[in-house]
């Protein structure tokens, strides 16, 4: 999702339009799926309860968007807000339920599927830089996963953060760059 | 080419001239382009292993990603691509979406069997992005299956008003006719209980209340003895007392409010020991009006309603006899209930409200 839907697409799909709500999840679903996978996690080894939640966002927007269209604030902060607590309260449930742990606090759960040996890799991966992301301070690693995981632009993320475009750059790059010095070790053990 | 640029000495000294400034601001810009294509989901450049990490990461966040657009669209416009399995969409607790019967629809203003293009006015009344009620679309959207045409309500009995508005209006009556029988039962049932709570054995509900409130059904029944005692003694039929207040004994014993059924110890053991004697000394209860709070106001006479065995009022303010407010009634009341035995009561037995003297 790069830019705010279009009005009219907004308010068809606030009417239940069936073309026009399928067009909007067109929209923003996949980064919907990726942010709650990034940022919950594999739990009992598959994406089942970040997908999960990724659907009740969705639903949560269709439903909200008559309150959007009057609000007019930027779409991506109205999208993520919502998904965002929806997040925190399914790292809540985790929390009580104490079988899981979310990306935020300890690395993924490993695969426990066996599966080729590229996605193994690609899977180990990702668990490293889930366990990566932890040395992010909590905005920092917001930011990260907005705008790689997500894919929103700096001015977007900007709008759910709080702050300034150039603010959000400056941000970033203090983000990668502690990654980096991090992922050194990572990175050298993935060549060995 | 990156690594280079990382090893200068960026936050050594600040940016004190163009050149520095101008490389802080092409690092900026140059992670930015950076997340800006991982984000749009590209491959990272070639010489740059942590790119390659933040790609590899981002694309097993994509991997697998189901797609179940189709699903969420139905869901929450209820038509389009096939039949609801009423069950899904029950648990969707969206009123709108339970919808088996709809024929696959284009534009949503179109057809007059489409609920949910009429009721857009209806709907966006309740607030969308609220919970819906959940317990209500389940047993509201239960019989949608079974309705046998949506297109024309001919065949909906007690909608058959709303025929001319649809959708939302004849969801919401079906909703209403559930919501007041609904309210109407739990009234009644409240209501049942509260009678059951009161009622003594002579009271229709008495059967009701022996199965709801077995522990108030002891006492009311222990109360009921003594009552009968009561009216034996007036009678002067002792013997009918004595087996009144065993029977009244006996249901003490079941009792588990262990205040009440001091009380009515109390009141047992009174009346017992006003048997063998004279009539002439009954066991003093003759109360006073409105001076024994905690009494338990049982009625003489079984006629009268059941009064609640604790309630003041009834027991209290009906006593036309003797309107002294005193607390005792010398002479007529011999101490025969040593302290320790009624802690919280005061030394007055019990409220006659009919007036009658028990002597």
């Amino acid at each position: 999702m790069t830019s705010a839907p279009e009005t009219d697409l907004a308010r068809r799909a606030a009417a239940r339009d069936p073309e026009a709500v399928a067009a909007l999840l067109a929209q923003i679903r996949p980064g919907l799926v990726r942010y709650c996978r990034a940022r919950l996690g594999r739990i009992g080894g598959a994406y089942t309860t970040a997908d999960d939640v990724a659907q009740e966002v969705c639903l949560a927007v269709l439903r909200a968007l008559p309150g959007y269209r009057d609000q007019g604030r930027p779409f991506a902060a109205f999208v993520y807000g919502i998904a965002a607590h929806k997040v925190v309260d399914a790292q809540r449930a985790a929390i009580r339920n104490a079988a899981v742990t979310s990306a935020a606090m300890l690395p993924d759960e490993p695969d426990g599927s066996p599966g080729p040996e590229q996605r193994a890799v690609a899977t180990d991966l990702a668990r490293r830089l889930s366990a990566l992301l932890t040395c992010l301070s909590d905005v920092q690693r917001e930011i990260v996963l907005l705008r790689v995981a997500v894919g929103l632009t700096a001015d977007e993320v900007g709008t759910i953060v709080g702050m300034s475009p150039a603010a959000v750059r400056v941000a970033q790059s203090r983000a990668l760059a502690r990654l980096r010095e991090h992922a050194r070790d990572t990175l050298d053990e993935v060549a060995a | 080419m990156r690594d280079d640029h990382r090893n200068a000495p960026v936050g050594g000294n600040p940016p004190a001239d163009d050149a520095d400034q101008s490389y802080a601001d092409s690092l900026l810009h140059a992670d930015d382009l950076l997340l800006d294509a991982l984000g749009r989901g590209e491959p990272a450049p070639a010489d740059d292993p942590f790119a390659a990490l933040l790609a590899t990461w981002r694309a097993e966040l994509d991997h697998d990603q189901s797609d179940p657009d189709a699903d969420l669209v139905r869901a929450f416009c209820g038509t389009s691509t096939g039949p609801v399995p009423p069950a899904a969409a029950a648990t969707v607790a969206d009123p709108v979406t339970a919808d088996p019967a709809a024929p696959p629809t284009g534009p949503a203003t179109t057809s007059t069997a489409d609920p949910t293009a009429a009721p857009q006015p209806a709907l966006d009344a309740t607030p969308p992005s609220g919970p819906t009620p959940t317990p209500l679309t389940g047993p509201a959207a239960a019989p949608r299956p079974s309705a046998p045409d949506r297109h024309g309500p001919a065949g909906r009995g007690p909608a058959s008003r709303n025929r001319h508005r649809r959708g939302s209006a004849r969801r919401v009556g079906r909703l209403g006719r559930l919501l007041i029988g609904v309210a109407t039962a739990l009234v009644a049932v409240a209501a049942l209980g509260v009678g059951a709570n009161n009622a003594g054995p002579t009271s229709p509900l008495w059967p009701v209340a022996r199965l709801v409130y077995p522990e108030q059904a002891a006492g009311r029944a222990a109360e009921h003895e003594i009552d009968l005692a009561r009216q034996a003694v007036t009678d002067q039929r002792y013997d009918r007392a004595r087996e009144h207040l065993d029977r009244a004994e006996a249901h003490l014993a079941e009792m588990t409010d262990p205040g009440w059924a001091r009380q009515l110890g109390a009141e047992i053991a009174r009346l017992r020991a006003a048997l063998p004697p004279a009539p002439g000394q009954g066991p003093g209860a003759t109360p006073p009006a409105g001076t024994a709070p905690d009494a338990p106001g049982v009625p003489v006479q079984p006629t009268p309603a059941p009064t609640p065995g604790r309630s003041t009022a009834p027991g209290g303010g009906g006593q036309p006899a003797a309107p002294t407010p005193s607390p005792t009634r010398p002479g007529l009341l011999p101490p025969l209930l040593p302290s320790p035995l009624l802690p919280d009561l005061p030394l007055v037995p019990s409220l006659l409200p009919s007036g009658l003297p028990l002597i």
